[in-house]
Formats: C-alpha cells, structure tokens, sequence
C-alpha cells in the first residue's frame, strides 16, 4: 500500500493523452509531457534541497552546541526559503572585465550536469524516470560536466583568487572520479548489469546487500563521492579562510544561488546513488519503498554532513597525493579481488 | 621529455593577503611573490592600527594610563595591566600585600587559558575544522563570567592598580572558579581527542614551518614560540616575578620546533595555568587588596625597564621617570612585534595553505604590534 | 655573572669609552660612545663569558638637551642581562645600524626611524613601519612635536 508504482510513467502517458485530446501535433505533445515530467523531479530536487539546507544548518548547530535557526517558523523551517528570497532579491553584479558568456552560463552548466542524473536514480519500486539499461554509466558520465561549469566560473571571472580555485577544482574532481568509478564497477562486476533498477532487484533481503560484499568500495565510493562534491575535508576550491570562497568569489545574488542549489543537488545525488548500489535501494519490509529509499539517503547525507563538521581541510597537493597514490591502488586491488572471487 | 617540462615558463606573480582576510587575525597586508603555490617571499606591511599609544603616555598620569595598557592586547590585557603596574610599583618601590599578589596571579592566568583558547579557535578555524571554535569559546563564556563577576568588564578590565588590585573578590568567586577547572580539564582532552592525532590534522601541521632555535634566538622570538623549539625558558620560573616562586607548574618545550610543536606547547600550557588556578585557590589569604598611594602619584626620578611572560611572549615596559606626575617616556616591548619578524624567514618555500597554518601557529595579534 | 662581574670585564677591554648608568631591573647598565658601539656589540655577542644572544628591546628617547637609543640584551647560555644607550646630539642624530650583529633589531631601529628622526647607518630596509606611507607631518615621539588636534592635559601639583 501507499506505493507509486511507476508515477512517472503513468504521468507521461496522461499528459500526452490529454494533449492528444486537445488535438496537438504529436511531437510537440511529446515534448510538453517530457517537460511536465522534467518539472516535476525539478520540483522535488527543489523540495530536497530546500529540506537538505535546513537540515544541515540544524545539525551542524546541534554538533557545535547551539541551535541554528529558531526564529523562521517551527525551529526554523522558513529559513530556506527565506534565503532563497533574499537571493533572488539581490543585484546580480557582474565584473567588469569577466567574459560575460561564460560567467554567465557556468552556474547553468554546474546545476543542469547535477539535474540530468536524476533521471536515472530509482526512487521506488517502478519509481524511476527512464530505466536505461546502461544507468550507472550515464549517471558517470553527466556529473563530469561539472568540472566544465567550475572552470567556465573561475576563469571569466577575472580574478586571481577564482582562477586558482577553479584550477584547484578542476584537478580534483578529475583526480577523484577514476577510483569513484572503479569502486562501482565492483557493484556491477557483482550485480552483472549496469541498469540501477536491476542492481537494485538483486538487493531483495538485507543479507544481500552488496555493502557486505564490497566493503572497502563502499567507503572507496563515499571517501571520493564527497571529494566530488567538494565538501569538507576536501573543499579546498570554497576554501573561506584562504581563498576566500574560491571560483565562486565573484558571483552574487541568483547566479550564486544556483552553485549553492547544485551544491545540495550533487549531496543528494551522491548519497542516492550509494543507496541504491550498496544499502539495497528502496528494498525493505513493512513501509512503503520510496521511504526506505528516504531513509537511507538521508542517513547516508546526514554521515557527510557529520565528517564536514568534524574534521581539518586538506592541504592541495595532499589531497591528489591521497587519490592518486592511495585510493587508486586500493580500488584497483578491490576490483581485481572482486573479479578473482565473484 | 624531462628537460621540455622543466623549461616551462612559469611566472611568478604577486598576490596581496589584504587587510581584510579571515585568516590574518587583524589588520595585516602581507604582500606575497608566489611561484603556483609555493610562496617565494613575503613582506608584511604592518601599521594600520596604531595608536601611537607611547605618545599618549607623555600626557596622562600614571594612574589614568591604566585603562590605554589593556588595550594594548585586548585578548590578554590583565597582563599588559599586570606589567605596567608592576613597573611603576619597582621604581617607586610601592609594596604590594599578599592577598593582591594572589588575586593577580589567579587573574593573570584565567586570562592566559582565555587568550590561548582565543588562539586555538582561530587556529583550527583556519585549518578547515569549524566546530573546536564554538567548543572554545563555550569555554571562554565561564571565564569571561567570572571576570565580570569581578571587576564588571569582559574583555577590557582596567582591574589592576598601583599597589595593588581595585577591588575584592566575592565570596561566590572561590567556588566558581574551582567548578570551572574542574570543567575545564576534561574539555581539554575533548579538544585534543579532535585535533592531536588526526591524521589529516598531522599532515597539515607535522613538519611544517620550521623555527631553529637559532633563528628564534636572533630574532627575538619568545613565548611559546620560543618553548617551542625546544628551549625551556619561561620567565615565570626562571627569572619568577610577583609570587610565582611559590606555585608548582611545569614547563612544556618541544622538540621538531615545527607548528605541531607550537600547538602542544600552547595545549599544554592551558593546563598548567589551571595547575596554578587552583593551587593560588587553596592558599589565598585574608588581608587588604592596595597599598595607600599618595593622591597625585609621583614616582622619583629615574629608568626601568621590567618584562613579563604573556601569552604571545615577553612583555616588557621601560619607563622612564622625571618626577613629575606623568611619564616622561613609556616605551611598549610586546611579543608579537618581534614574532612576526620571523615570519618572511620561515614560510619560503612552502605552500599558500601552509602559510596560513604557520601564521595561526605563531599567534600573532596585530594590536600588539602596532600599538 | 653577577652585574659587578660584567662591569669589570667589560670596562677592562674599553676603558675610557663607558660611563655609567642607571636603570633599574636591568644591571648593569652603561652609556656607552657612539663610535664603538658595534665593535661593543661584536664583542659581548661573541665573548664566552659573556655571550649575550637576545636583543630583548630598544628604544629611543628625546630629553631637552639630547637623544638617546637604549638597548636592553640578554644571554641565554648564562642568564645575565646588561643594557646600555647611546647619546645623540640634537642635530643630526645618527649611530650605526646593529643589524648585521642582531638581527631582531631591523624593525625597532625602522620604528625608532620614523618616530624620532633618528638615522640608522647602513640599515638594510629603511622604510617606514608604522605610519602611513606619505606621511611628512614630522616625527611624533619628539617633545616638540604637536599634531593638528594635539591638547594638553592638565599637570597635577
């Protein structure tokens, strides 16, 4: 009970009936029901994102004895949205020497590459935009377009202080996506495919989980999804006490709100994707799937969130010596031994 | 291949550490030549918060220059207190009774564990971990309280007089402050527990900025900075002024003279002045808090010049005395001035993160160096 | 060493240049001519015995009739101190710059520089420290020396 089934779906094919109905050609009724069914993930990456950035104010408040924001509704509730507003409301400046093209398109760059991967993450049972049958590889392949936006953002601003942040970035978010990768391959040597809703089939019972399987990629995965997102301890790129704020130095009012919103989006995106490759997706008893799904993301952002707040930022050079030098042995050790034992 | 990727023109440019920073605990421009990342030298620009407070000595009587000395170092201005009290009280040869000695003492080093939290805060802040901050200055709330309890200020305390200190302690301060060291201990090892060996917090401190001894000695580096390269040499135990002969405390010296050095030695001292806190709480006697001073003060003639160990280093004062009711020259010897000397010497060659990680370590606050 | 100690060795080796001083908390203390005084300084740095490693301060000082710089030193090795100035005339203050012996002493001479207008020979970075670039409003720490909204305070009997 309470299941979706396969929401997505189902609303596709009414929208595109209900235009058909009203007589619309057939490929601009195509095109509509794929933006109805784009609005509404947007729709929820909003919702998320707006609970995601409470929360984390709230937690981090709590781990540093204070409470975080208490006046904006029910212990704070309102204070995203009130944020959004103020952001909205605020000049958007732009430098006078930036390259007006590209400061203008990189925010849009960084949150549309976070946006795209979405429609492969399984929600639910059915629950899932478009089951492409080579999921995990898409999703891979879309969030590299990342690397892209951050440099576009550092470079035409035209500030010193961008440009290092941007190039700091950049290399690591390269460097880390080759043991993120290997570490999933492990998932799919195991799984035998590549298609989310099928990894997640093969999850049924908690003793099936693949985190059981594939211990060290699982914290593989986590240590280089959170070196992805530049998150503390690798968020040297927004590193505030000695860039100040890196590529995004230059860049106020909407346009910031974006890098922030996409921020948040590839928080989520990260823990959903462990979810679903390692926690069993959306399998569990009694409640209905999607809330499992729920549940074990936000455990996993709430784990991301608890490391930002605890411990020291990396040096750079330290940071590229980690992955090079220790990640990618050990993923290479663990797709071998996975290979070797499946 | 090796000799094309050598030949490549890199140039070097020059990068402005403003004013305004985060990382700069004040108003300091640092004016860095940078190769990539590797600093290739560096040169502060100091002087944007004098007060010229030498030249406002000249023209105030001793008495009304109390409340300029706390702001010399507002983080620790019991001590800039202590000191020029001190001074004028040797020249004039003012006795100061036994229960003032011990309420200074008790003061002096509630202040010393408040700057050093100060210190570690803003350390860790800079090294990327947010949360010992708050941690920290949680801490300082109970000491600050105590402070107002006393003399009604909590930050700038103008509580020290010639002769002795302005006014008692209450009857609920003795048990306060034993319930606030005995608070206190405990979180120290919590901070230690998230900082000491955190291999990530290792890496960005082990090895890092390192201080010779003779380079500190030629510099005139002192402090925990100085303790930190392995010298022992405190002024309160090896040249002890006030009371501190009678108190039990250790010295605690490094041996790598690398920032994780200077950050054990910082740890560390903020227990021993707990030691000290309680020790001065079990034996504080009754008695008066000043000695009578004539109402228009005038010291004989004549110079002097007597230092202190305060958090960042030596304090010192030299005055010089013509009689007459106000100074004839007051002349300042702060730590930080002569810290921050040596900070060009040993941040070439390292990174820009690495720069930050060894300023933090060399606690410098501007207003002391700028006066 | 005791301050009668260091007095006697090093009146020994400059007689007729030191004249004696008094400051108190630091003995012994000397007023010591401006033509020695890095021959001085090379000396007590260098000698076993003495040995003084830490310059701990230095400051200038205007009287009606003179200048004077004070040095304040300190040994590590055998924990004594000593201090010593030099006199300046009125006109044209100048002494040899202690930097290439002490090291500590680039900023303090820079500072003492530009409050009081006294010149440090041979000073490897003679920039201002403290006041603001462009400034040409005179040396402050000078007596005579009154800024724009300078006011008295009222002498006590």
């Amino acid at each position: 009970m309470f299941e979706l089934g396969n929401l997505f779906k189902n609303i596709y094919l009414w929208a595109e009936n209900l235009f058909y109905n009203w007589g619309i050609p057939q490929i601009i009724l195509e095109l509509l029901s794929m933006v109805i069914v784009a609005g509404m993930i947007i729709g929820f990456i909003t919702l998320a994102v707006l609970f995601l950035v409470w929360w984390e104010r709230k937690v981090s408040g709590h781990m540093q004895s204070r409470f975080g924001p208490m006046r904006t509704g029910w212990h704070g509730w309102l204070q995203t949205i009130i944020d959004a507003i103020k952001l909205i409301l605020k000049e958007d400046t732009t430098p006078e020497n930036a390259d007006k093209g590209g400061f203008f398109i990189a925010p849009i760059i960084v949150f549309v590459s976070a946006f795209m991967a979405y429609i492969c993450i399984p929600f639910g049972k059915g629950l899932i935009v478009k089951d492409l049958n080579i999921g995990i590889l898409y999703i891979m392949a879309i969030t590299t377009f990342t690397v892209i936006g951050l440099l576009t953002a550092g470079w035409s601003s035209n500030n010193k202080y961008s440009i290092l942040g941007g190039f700091r970035s950049a290399a690591q978010i390269i460097s880390y996506e080759v043991p993120l990768t290997l570490s999933v391959l492990g998932v799919v040597i195991l799984a035998q495919s590549l298609s989310m809703q099928t990894i997640t089939n093969s999850q049924k019972h908690i003793w099936e989980w693949y985190i059981w399987r594939q211990p060290v990629g699982f914290l593989i995965y986590l240590v280089a999804g959170i070196a992805e997102i530049n998150r503390t301890p690798f968020d040297i790129p927004e590193a505030e006490q000695e860039l100040v704020a890196g590529y995004n130095v230059e860049y106020s009012g909407m346009k910031f709100a974006m890098f922030f919103f996409a921020e948040y989006t590839n928080l989520f995106l990260v823990s959903a994707i462990a979810t679903t490759l390692f926690l069993g997706g959306w399998n569990g008893p009694f409640l209905p799937s999607w809330l499992w799904f729920f549940i074990k993301s936000f455990f996993l952002v709430f784990v991301i969130m608890w490391f930002k707040w605890t411990f020291p930022r990396l040096r750079v050079d330290q940071l590229m010596g980690f992955a090079w030098k220790f990640l990618l042995p050990l993923a290479f050790i663990n797709l071998i031994l996975t290979g070797l034992f499946a | 291949m090796n000799q094309e990727i050598s030949e490549i023109y890199t140039e070097e440019f020059f990068v402005n550490m403003g004013p305004q920073h985060p990382s700069t605990h004040g108003v300091l421009r640092l004016l860095l030549k940078m190769d990539g990342e590797v600093v290739l030298d560096m040169v502060p620009h100091v002087g944007y918060l004098h007060r010229s407070m030498e030249k406002i000595a000249e023209n105030r009587t001793y008495f009304q220059y109390i409340p300029y000395t706390d702001r010399i170092d507002y983080s620790c201005s019991m001590f800039c207190n202590q000191g020029f009290v001190m001074t004028v009280e040797k020249l004039a040869n003012v006795p100061v009774p036994e229960r003032a000695e011990y309420i200074r003492v008790i003061m002096v080093e509630l202040n010393r564990i408040a700057s050093h939290l100060i210190w570690l805060g803003t350390f860790s802040l800079d090294l990327g971990a947010i949360t010992p901050f708050l941690y920290c200055f949680r801490e300082r709330e109970k000491i600050l309280d105590l402070f107002e309890m006393t003399c009604g200020q909590r930050l700038t305390y103008n509580y020290m007089r010639i002769g002795g200190v302005s006014r008692d302690i209450t009857p609920e301060f003795i048990p306060m402050t034993k319930e606030f060291v005995k608070y206190f201990l405990p979180r120290v090892d919590e901070y230690e527990d998230i900082l000491t060996d955190n291999p990530i917090f290792l890496s960005r401190t082990k090895g890092i900025g390192i201080l010779d001894q003779e380079t500190a000695i030629d510099n005139g580096v002192t402090g925990p900075s100085l303790r930190g390269t392995g010298l022992k040499w405190d002024l309160r135990k090896n040249e002890p002024y006030s009371i501190y002969d009678k108190f039990d405390f250790e010295i605690p010296s490094g041996k790598a003279s690398d920032v994780w050095d200077r950050y054990t030695v910082r740890i560390k001292e903020m227990r021993e002045s707990a030691k000290i806190v309680l020790q001065a709480l079990e034996r504080i006697p009754e008695g008066p808090i000043k000695t009578k001073t004539a109402a228009v003060f005038k010291p004989p003639e004549g110079e002097i010049y007597l230092r202190i160990e305060a958090p960042r280093g030596e304090m010192g004062f030299y005055i010089v005395s013509d009689g007459s009711p106000k100074p004839y020259r007051v002349k300042i010897r702060t730590g930080s001035f002569s810290n921050l000397t040596v900070l060009p010497i040993i941040s070439r060659g390292w990174k820009i993160a690495d720069l930050v990680a060894i300023f933090g370590s060399l606690d410098v606050v501007l207003p002391e160096v700028d006066r | 060493m005791s301050p009668e100690d260091i007095k006697k060795i090093v009146t020994e080796r400059f007689p007729d240049k030191l004249k004696d001083a008094k400051i108190i908390g630091f003995e012994p203390s000397f007023i010591v001519e401006k033509d020695i005084l890095l021959e001085f300084c090379r000396y007590i740095r260098d000698s076993k015995e003495l040995s003084f490693d830490l310059l701990s301060c230095m400051s200038g000082a205007d009287y009606p009739d003179r200048f004077e710089v004070i040095y304040f030193l300190f040994s590590f090795t055998h924990k004594h101190k000593v201090s010593f100035k030099v006199q300046l005339p009125k006109e044209n203050p100048e002494v040899d710059s202690l930097t290439p012996v002490f090291p500590s002493a680039n900023w303090y001479e820079r500072e003492i520089a530009e409050l009081f207008g006294i010149k440090f020979k041979n000073h490897p970075d003679p920039r201002p420290l403290l006041l603001p670039e462009g400034w040409d409003e005179g040396y402050p720490l000078r007596k005579d020396w009154t800024g724009k909204d300078f006011k008295r305070m009222p002498d006590l009997k």
